[in-house]
């Protein structure tokens, strides 16, 4: 289990990317998603992953349709707007220049002189 | 223990969440909807229904959290909602404020916000005009496909002393075919002969013009819209031809007239072969009836088609391929003309490109199709709509500026309750924005009810709705930009700096005498001014060429074609013409005067014991031409029927050409020998008269070196003098004698003197133009003028009372306040005369003969300037000195 706070940081820019690279989708496949990804290692609260989908949608990241399912059953889609590709291209830029000062001070050392 | 019920335990969990008040329905289908997914998930692997309902619950985590979570959310929503309400409320209300006080001032004073909005819009109409008519004059020849591809090929001749001495639009005929095999860039060459003709058909006959034998390649070249007929067949081969639509309908009504025959010339059959729609307004080039090139091949004959010096009819349109140089294939044309055509004895030769689209502005050769626009012209009405325009936002700015000082104890105010100077800066420039706005809509309707009128004026048919409507658009709305913001700024920045505290005591400054201001009135003035003179100096030329004596009697001259008939038998008709009472005299030539002088001879003569050889213009005329036309004889004795050598052997010069030639004096040149040496035509001759200088053609051009001489064939137009005051009895004799000489053509006439007339139609178009501008800029100036005076008058309303108390006489308080714009006008007057001066010199070089510029007229405008300014100030300041100094000392 990560600490709270990493997750925290987190989710937004994981939210954007799984909306970004797999399309459409609603709540629970995207938390079904989630786990696959992270073998079950990135775990929060079904509950609260959905005040972070609306708080995205405020920010206009994202953008939501309600659809019926076959089983009758109503669910909220999200999709990616273009002001969210941006975002997301931006955390990951930013996400990929922390790792990579990560990589630089755990991997070999580099030669010197 | 009751059995678990899944649809019960849901909705028991369902609405404990209700009851906590940080979800809304919708959040509650979604949650429950994920829920029930993972217990469907779990189910299907096998787990038990309450089993998976707990986990589901698990994962879920703790209501309160979740809400809290919820809650977060829902107010950052709600705080950025009400956060912008707030300020939009703010806004409208401030908004609605400064409405309220915009207009408010605007009804307080009617008068200014009248003149400030009225004069502006105006100014703006007049300007959008102007663009109406330079955008369509740009337009021309624009509606072929890849119409930057297509050039036509000129043609130039030099004299060896580099002065040119031809220059014409068609060149001859195999030129362009040998242009085309010659040079690969060139994907098509074509070739247009345009001529006049009778055409028939049944026992329908008419005169037309516009008739034009193409080739079949016209089609890879112009746009031609055909209706009916197929493009690759119908001017492939001879005696075919199209008709526009028109024609269609005036030879054949509503039939479709393809395979149909009509006649030209009384004998050539044309088989209709298409319909086409007529070429659009904005073309140079005009077909009423395209006939097939190859149906003229039998009448001119292989020896004339293959002429490369000489028929220089043939107007040869060049398509480049789309990545052809056209300065590339220009530079090798030179080369190409000499390995085909060596030069003259008399003139070097050129060919040159003329880009199509640029025909319509720039071309001015003596063989156009019809009388192109004038750039010169264009970028005159340009600068007429620019400085207009220019007037017209001076005085906005400068009324919106006076205007804006009264309202200092209104900034003060603003300021004292808080505003900033950010805000009053925002107010004072949306205020001025939205006038200008006013005004240009004012504009747009201004310009909307004149337009009929104004194609009618200049024969276009522009329309507000025209192609360029975005841009248009566009420029309307930057107008009002650009004119709100600068007539807003300086108030803006100005009153904006006010110390409140200052203004509110009464004791701040705010009667700024601006230099700005007396910039922008004296400015006003000498734009005015050098419109006015302008129209003067155009009107008054107008009238001197068309005053000036020709060097022969225009008046009662009536020119009519001939036909073979009457040039086979010309002179027993002049007889019988010349043998009744209403006619005076009766002549025939090649040319007429108003004719361009398009043809040129070269000729041999001996000079002061040299060979001196040159080029002089030709007229071929009758024996009696110099005798109809009243021209006068300065040496030796005119064309003679009664002396045999004189039919071939003999001509006439005008005192120019001798000049030219190089003898000392027109008796000088009497009995020498001068031989003609044209391409078609040599004859060794006698000079046995010389003729005054007269002009043939227009006042732009000098009287070019002529020479006339008997050569029947040759005859074109027959020239009668009516007896004075017996025109429509003579007109009527001519009408029936006609009848009988060309049966089946209807009677055509011209008088000399109108002909000359529609010489400088260009010009009084100008005059007019100019008169009706220099008006509209007067009015301008004078309305800014008016208000600008009353505004001054008002303000100084207890300075006069004062004065008046103290004895001064209402005269001297006239005085006083007109001397100070009496003095902007003086001014103006010193800025606007010597470049009126200028202006009007440089316009004048473009005619051969100008009248002295009289410098009375530049007097007359400055006093009519003076009297106008004066006539407005005078109202106001005498409405102000003749009040009651106690009712305007009483408010304090």
């Amino acid at each position: 289990m990560l600490p709270k706070t990493l997750i925290a940081a987190s989710v937004r820019p994981i939210m954007l990317s799984i909306l970004g690279r797999y399309g459409e989708s609603y709540g629970y496949a995207i938390v079904q998603r989630l786990e696959a990804l992270s073998g079950g290692k990135l775990q929060w609260s079904d509950g609260t992953l959905y005040p972070v989908l609306h708080r995205l949608e405020t920010e206009g990241l994202i953008a939501a349709t309600w659809r019926t399912a076959e089983n009758g059953r109503r669910r909220k889609y999200y999709r990616l707007t273009p002001q969210g590709e941006a975002a997301m291209q931006q955390e990951k830029r930013q996400w990929l220049d922390v790792h990579s000062v990560l990589t630089q001070l755990w991997g070999p050392e580099p030669a010197m002189g | 223990m009751k059995p678990f019920n899944l649809t019960h335990a849901l909705a028991a969990w369902r609405n404990t969440l209700a009851h906590r008040r940080g979800f809304t329905e919708d959040d509650l289908d979604e949650l429950e909807a994920h829920v029930c997914d993972y217990i469907d998930a779990r189910c299907a692997e096998g787990v038990a229904a309450e089993a998976a309902f707990r986990e589901a619950l698990r994962r879920f985590g703790p209501a309160a959290a979740v809400e809290s979570e919820y809650a977060k959310t829902y107010w950052q929503k709600v705080n950025h909602q009400r956060r912008w309400r707030a300020a939009l409320y703010d806004e409208t209300m401030m908004l609605k404020n400064y409405l309220t006080i915009a207009w408010r001032n605007l009804a307080r004073y009617k008068g200014y916000s009248f003149i400030n909005i009225a004069g502006l819009g105006v100014g703006v109409a007049c300007c959008l005009l102007i663009l109406l008519f330079i955008q369509d004059e740009y337009r021309y020849d624009r509606h072929h496909p890849d119409t930057e591809q297509v050039y036509r090929v000129t043609r130039e001749w030099l004299r060896p002393d580099g002065e040119p001495v031809l220059q014409l639009a068609r060149i001859s005929a195999p030129i362009g075919p040998a242009l085309e095999a010659s040079f690969p860039e060139i994907e098509h060459a074509t070739r247009l002969w345009a001529t006049d003709a009778l055409i028939s058909y049944e026992d329908r006959h008419f005169e037309e013009n516009d008739v034009f034998f193409a080739e079949p390649s016209l089609f890879a070249v112009f746009a031609i819209d055909l209706i009916h007929g197929d493009p690759a067949t119908a001017l492939d081969g001879p005696n075919k031809v199209i008709l526009t639509t028109e024609m269609a309908a005036k030879y054949f009504g509503d039939r479709n007239p393809l395979g149909e025959t009509l006649t030209a010339y009384g004998s050539v059959p044309l088989e209709v072969t298409g319909v086409m729609e007529p070429q659009p307004r904005t073309s140079h080039v005009h077909f009423n009836f395209l006939a097939s090139l190859a149906t003229t091949e039998p009448w001119f004959g292989v020896e004339r088609l293959s002429q490369w010096g000489s028929y220089n009819n043939y107007a040869t349109y060049l398509r480049l391929a789309p990545n052809a140089d056209p300065d590339a294939l220009q530079s090798r044309l030179p080369a190409f003309l000499r390995q085909h055509h060596p030069v003259d004895n008399q003139a070097e030769d050129f060919l040159y490109l003329q880009r199509l689209t640029d025909i319509h502005l720039t071309s001015h050769f003596d063989d156009e199709f019809a009388p192109n626009g004038n750039l010169t012209y264009v970028y005159l009405f340009a600068a007429i709509a620019f400085f207009v325009l220019l007037i017209a936002c001076f005085n906005f700015m400068n009324l919106a500026t006076a205007r804006a000082s009264r309202r200092a104890q209104e900034v003060g105010v603003r300021k004292a309750l808080g505003a900033e100077r950010r805000q009053l800066i925002r107010q004072f420039l949306g205020e001025s924005v939205l006038l200008a706005a006013l005004a240009v809509g004012l504009a747009v309707v201004l310009v909307w009810l004149v337009l009929p009128a104004f194609n009618d004026f200049t024969g276009k048919t522009v329309s507000l709705l025209t192609p360029g409507l975005g841009w248009l658009l566009g420029g309307l709305a930057g107008v009002t930009l650009i004119v709100g913001l600068l007539a807003g700024s300086y108030p803006a920045l100005f009153l904006s700096r006010f110390d409140p505290a200052r203004v509110l005591k009464g004791s701040a400054q705010v009667g700024w005498r601006s230099r700005l201001r007396t910039a922008l009135v004296v400015s006003q003035f000498a734009i005015s001014v050098v419109l006015l003179i302008g129209m003067a100096v155009v009107l008054r030329q107008v009238d001197y060429v068309q005053q000036k004596d020709l060097g022969f009697d225009q008046s009662q001259l009536v020119v009519l074609p001939m036909n073979g008939h009457i040039r086979s038998h010309f002179e027993a008709i002049r007889q019988r013409l010349e043998s009744h009472a209403a006619i005076d005299a009766v002549t025939a030539s090649r040319l007429v005067p108003s004719d361009p002088l398009v043809d040129h001879i070269g000729v041999l003569a001996e000079v002061e014991g040299q060979q001196a050889r040159s080029s002089l213009a030709l007229n071929p005329v009758d024996f009696s031409f110099t005798e109809t036309y009243g021209m006068e004889l300065l040496a030796g004795r005119s064309l003679s029927a009664a002396i045999a050598s004189d039919s071939a052997q003999a001509v006439l010069l005008n005192a120019a050409a001798v000049r030219h030639l190089g003898w000392e004096a027109p008796e000088a040149a009497i009995g020498q020998r001068l031989i003609l040496d044209g391409n078609t035509l040599q004859r060794t001759t006698q000079v046995v008269g010389v003729v005054d200088d007269f002009h043939f053609e227009s006042l732009h051009e000098s009287i070019s070196p002529l020479v006339l001489f008997h050569l029947s064939p040759a005859l074109r137009q027959m020239t009668v003098r009516l007896a004075p005051g017996r025109i429509p009895e003579a007109l009527g004799f001519l009408e029936t004698q006609w009848a009988t000489f060309r049966p089946n053509y209807p009677f055509t006439y011209e008088f000399v003197d109108a002909s000359f007339g529609q010489l400088y139609e260009a010009e009084q178009r100008l005059a007019r133009v100019f008169g009706v501008f220099a008006g509209l800029a007067v009015l301008i100036a004078c309305l800014g003028l008016f208000g600008l005076a009353s505004f001054m008058a008002e303000r100084r309303r207890k300075e006069i009372g004062v004065r008046l108390v103290m004895g001064a006489t209402p005269w001297q308080i006239v005085r006083l306040l007109a001397t100070e714009f009496v003095r902007l006008v003086l001014w103006a007057l010193a800025l606007a005369l010597p470049l009126a001066y200028g202006l009007m010199q440089w316009w004048l070089g473009s005619f051969a003969y100008q009248m002295d510029l009289p410098l009375g007229l530049f007097a007359g405008a400055s006093l009519a300037t003076l009297a106008i300014a004066l006539l407005t100030v005078s109202y106001q300041s005498l409405r102000a000195a003749f009040t009651d100094p106690v009712r305007s000392l009483r408010y304090e």
